[in-house]
């Protein structure tokens, strides 16, 4: 089936696997960069983070690099198409954040910095 | 010091406890064959414990890869029997989860259901097959063998409606929350 041009919400494990991969990465890395960037909030499970990857390989928003033949690990980068999705994301919840402000009339101070 | 214990688990989430109770006290799965476990004796807490059913056997490229994957987090296989597998990881190396996000959870109970259900639809087809020669042949031994698959069909049954409810349960949630 091919995939629709409209995209949808990503999930916070592909968000933030999308974001540690801006560098390269192994698996074991990406878990420890996502549990540290969020304060041990999102503790992403070995399954769930092998799934994901093999997943945004196939949709190509991440690739393997190449390794010497040395490494035991495999290291994985973000594509550029990658790096489109996550800004996409990005304008996605901002939108969010805005209606919300709009209607609520309060929010996080932080959202003042995005 | 090795020690063997025998068990029968409906659930495997039963079973995982218990492997978990049993390295608590010391005692770590070392492997597993239907109902024999075998432990070896170590640090009490030294490791924990999940099960996993997995997508490909363990045999097969796609398994061996994910396995591969596993061993990069530091997490052992233990043993494995058809496509489940016995997974442990030292509980100094950090957390051990192997799920955690509605889609992948929902996947991995899909493939329980689905496991469970083909299993206890087999024992079913192979039981009435074995009834209806029991009545025309009229052989003791058919009627035996037909009722020991009814039986566990049943069971099996009954724990695949169970895994069923609960992905029920996940996949509800899953429309709310991520």
């Amino acid at each position: 089936m091919p995939e629709s041009t409209k995209r949808n919400a990503l999930t916070e494990a592909v968000f933030f696997i999308l974001l540690a991969l801006h560098e390269p990465m192994h698996g074991y890395g990406i878990m420890q960069y996502i549990e540290r960037v969020t304060d041990g909030r999102v503790l992403l499970g070995a399954g769930t983070l092998y799934g994901a990857l093999n997943t945004l390989l196939e949709k190509r928003w991440i690739r393997l690099l190449d390794s010497e033949g040395t490494a035991r690990k495999k290291e994985y980068l973000i594509t550029n198409q990658g790096r489109e999705v996550v800004k996409d994301e990005m304008e996605r919840l901002l939108e969010l954040i805005r209606c919300g402000r709009s209607i609520t009339g309060g929010g996080i101070d932080e959202t003042e910095r995005l | 010091m090795k020690l063997k214990d025998y068990k029968f688990f409906l659930y495997y989430k039963k079973e995982e406890e218990w492997i978990n109770a049993m390295a608590a006290k010391g005692y770590n799965l070392i492997d597993c064959l239907f109902f024999r476990y075998l432990f070896e004796d170590g640090m009490p807490g030294e490791y924990g414990y999940k099960i996993d059913l997995v997508k490909a056997s363990p045999k097969s490229l796609e398994g061996r890869d994910y396995l591969n994957f596993l061993s990069e987090m530091d997490i052992e296989v233990v043993d494995t029997l058809f496509r489940w597998v016995y997974l442990r990881k030292k509980v100094a190396d950090g957390p051990f989860e192997l799920y955690s996000d509605y889609p992948s959870i929902i996947s991995q109970h899909r493939r329980i259901v689905k496991m469970i259900a083909t299993v206890g639809l087999a024992n079913i087809v192979v039981g009435l097959g074995n009834l209806s020669i029991a009545a025309s042949v009229g052989t003791g031994v058919n009627a035996f063998i037909s009722c020991i698959n009814l039986g566990g069909g049943a069971i099996l049954a009954l724990v695949a409606y169970r895994h069923y409810k609960s992905l029920k349960i996940l996949e509800k949630e899953s429309q709310v929350h991520e």
